[in-house]
């Protein structure tokens, strides 16, 4: 492990590699200041930025958006009350009441070193056990990656927000949509009305069009609305020591934010908000939780970031992402032929173990940046919301041109942006139709190959222990999902 | 800084629906997208004819997704005989959302005829207005700006040709 980590700080020692990361960590607190542009848009709309680079810089950039987004995402939940992604909703709670009461520094301090301290034990965690992820996932066969895909896309529906209804026909549509192209098996055409669509729905200028042009139109709504004030005078170097008494809830967060990461669809809002929800309980202080408690703005911060490295576990070790964040990651390695799984951890460890590198190397980068950029993230903020639409607009057109060099995927990203708009519209939410489209195709080929291998009989699947076992989980998860929310409901 | 509209008076008219219209369309819209995908199973040409084919994948997924959009229109249409419509589904700056929908389309299909520069430089221009942005300044700066950047970052460093 050690030995390939070296491998992993040696592919990473190279001008290009640092700057990438320098880059990713920019752009990510850019995008993550933003209300409105998640991590997810951030990732989607510089993937076609990261086709002509080499692969561990181009994965560095990506996974340095998806950290910093998070980071950047507590300053407008802090200043203005309005998260910039929707883990740092939590945030909001007790970072807007410090910073009415004038403790705006003080607050987005806590918030930056938490989110730092979380990283860095979510990055030991993740160097911890990808790996054995991984060794273990070497002996898997085709049941057992039926049954994980199986899981993973209950738990996505089971953990998404609204309606599980309405998440179960967005998981299906992206499924059925998977279906689209050259056969895995067999070579034969499916549903190939135009040549664009040999290879399937093509994958990138779909996430642009989904997460990023979709925004792009809501925008567009709130676009005359009055932008928030925020406040000019910010103080943050003075008090560094103020975490020193937050430890324990930092290392209980990011324990919480990395296990809920790992679990493929939980995200990072549901980290930030279960771990907010456990300190609120432990809180024996003079200052009630959302009244602008410290503690509530150290739980959810470290929590959301703990969740970036818990969702790249799974991603990279077995091929399932932990969030949408992840799945539009995967989406990175297949630019560069790389195949997230058990066998890149054996054919291209330098992959792996440069992002572990880039996470250790980046975290006192991101720190600083956010400590010392302060005034800068704020000034991000105040960006009119027709100029940052019309400017991510443009990013979205210019990226699915260059994904393929033609104009059917801009026309794939526009189709993709307009469904996903109107999607959200009946709270249809994007998330379980990409990871469907990510998981979709590991379950029709696994479960073809299993059912060759077992002579047509499903019972094939519940023969192995663990493929048994996951797809039992898979089914209690949906009926006590299914029975809760009824009884919610009633 | 760009010149932005601001909200006085009383909000403009948007088209509004209740959730329940909104469920029933999608439902629809799901149930013809399964069926496609069901009846056209049928048309691919394949040498397998057994249950492990191409075929049978895609028919399994559509049925799936067939059951769950008539289980969502069964739902809705009980809601409907109770009077229970829902909240409501509001659709503001439409026509603004609408234009900018419509001019992305026309990108998709005339970028590579007309060219990049043209095509996208009038594309930022109109969303631009469409965005509230009034200053002839800034809007010589956005699309000017972008055209530039696009040149500089997608063809000079990534070597990405545009049309």
């Amino acid at each position: 492990m050690l030995q390939n980590l070296m491998l992993g700080f040696s592919a990473l020692a190279s001008l290009k590699a640092i700057t990438s990361l320098m880059v990713g960590i920019l752009l990510g607190y850019t995008v993550g200041c933003i209300p409105g542009i998640s991590a997810s848009i951030g990732i989607a709309l510089l993937l076609p930025f990261t086709f002509g680079m080499e692969p561990v810089p181009a994965l560095c950039m990506l996974v340095a958006v998806y950290m910093a987004s998070e980071y950047g995402g507590a300053i407008p939940a802090i200043l203005v009350n309005v998260p910039g992604v929707p883990g740092a909703a939590a945030a909001a709670f007790d970072g807007y009441p410090m910073t009415q009461r004038g403790e705006a520094g003080k607050a987005l301090t806590l918030s930056i070193l938490g989110s730092g301290a979380g990283s860095f034990l979510s990055t030991i965690f993740l160097i911890l056990t990808a790996q054995v992820m991984a060794d273990v996932a070497l002996a898997f066969g085709p049941a057992e990656y039926f049954a994980l895909a199986v899981l993973g896309l209950s738990l996505i529906v089971t953990l998404s927000t609204g309606s599980l209804l309405k998440a179960m026909i967005g998981l299906l549509f992206g499924l059925v949509l998977t279906a689209i192209g050259v056969d895995p098996l067999t070579g034969d055409n499916r549903y190939v009305v135009v040549r664009g669509l040999l290879d399937g729905i093509p994958f990138v200028p779909a996430l642009i069009g989904l997460f990023a042009l979709a925004e792009v139109f809501f925008m567009l709504e709130i676009a005359n609305q009055p932008q928030p004030k925020m406040p000019t005078k910010l103080s943050l170097w003075s008090s560094l020591g103020v975490l020193n008494p937050h430890w324990g809830n930092v290392f209980r967060s990011s324990v919480i934010g990395y296990i809920i990461g790992v679990i493929p669809g939980a995200g990072a809002a549901i980290a930030s908000f279960a771990a907010y929800a456990c300190e609120k309980r432990l809180n024996k202080g003079p200052i009630p939780f959302g009244e602008g408690n410290p503690d509530g703005v150290v739980a959810s911060e470290t929590a959301n970031n703990a969740v970036v490295c818990g969702a790249l576990a799974p991603m990279l070790a077995l091929g399932v992402p932990g969030s949408a964040s992840a799945a539009i990651l995967i989406g990175g390695l297949m630019i560069h032929g790389l195949q997230p799984g058990p066998l890149l951890f054996t054919n291209s460890p330098q992959v792996p173990y440069s992002i572990f590198a880039s996470l250790l190397i980046g975290l006192p980068i991101m720190v600083v940046l956010g400590l010392a950029g302060a005034r800068l993230w704020v000034l991000v903020t105040l960006i009119p919301r027709g100029v940052v639409a019309t400017m991510v607009g443009a990013l979205c057109l210019t990226g699915a041109y260059a994904s393929d060099n033609d104009e059917f995927s801009v026309a794939v990203a526009v189709a993709f942006g307009v469904i996903g708009y109107l999607l959200r519209k009946v709270d249809i939410q994007p998330a379980p139709i990409v990871l469907a489209l990510v998981l979709g195709e590991m379950m029709e080929i696994n479960l073809r190959r299993g059912l060759i291998s077992g002579n047509n009989s499903l019972m094939f699947f519940l023969s192995s222990p663990i493929s048994g076992s996951l797809l039992v989980v898979a089914a209690l998860l949906l009926f006590v999902s299914l029975f809760t929310r009824k009884r919610a409901v009633a | 800084m760009a010149a932005q509209e601001q909200t006085d008076g009383p909000p403009p008219r948007q088209p509004i629906f209740r959730e329940v219209w909104g469920d029933v369309t999608v439902a629809i819209a799901m149930l013809a997208v399964a069926a496609a995908f069901y009846f056209g199973a049928d048309a691919i040409e394949t040498p397998q004819a057994t249950e492990i084919g191409p075929r049978a994948y895609p028919k399994a997924c559509s049925l799936a997704l067939a059951i769950a959009a008539a289980a969502l229109l069964a739902g809705a249409i009980v809601r409907v005989t109770k009077s229970e419509l829902g909240e409501t589904i509001a659709f503001p700056r439409f026509g603004a959302v609408a234009i900018a929908a419509l001019i992305t389309g026309v990108v998709a299909v005339t970028l590579e005829d007309l060219g990049f520069n043209l095509v996208i430089g009038v594309w930022v221009l109109v969303m631009c207005l469409l965005g509230g942005v009034r200053s002839p300044l800034m809007l010589v700066a956005l699309c000017g700006g972008y055209l530039l950047f696009a040149k500089v970052v997608f063809q000079l460093l990534l070597k990405t040709p545009l049309p």
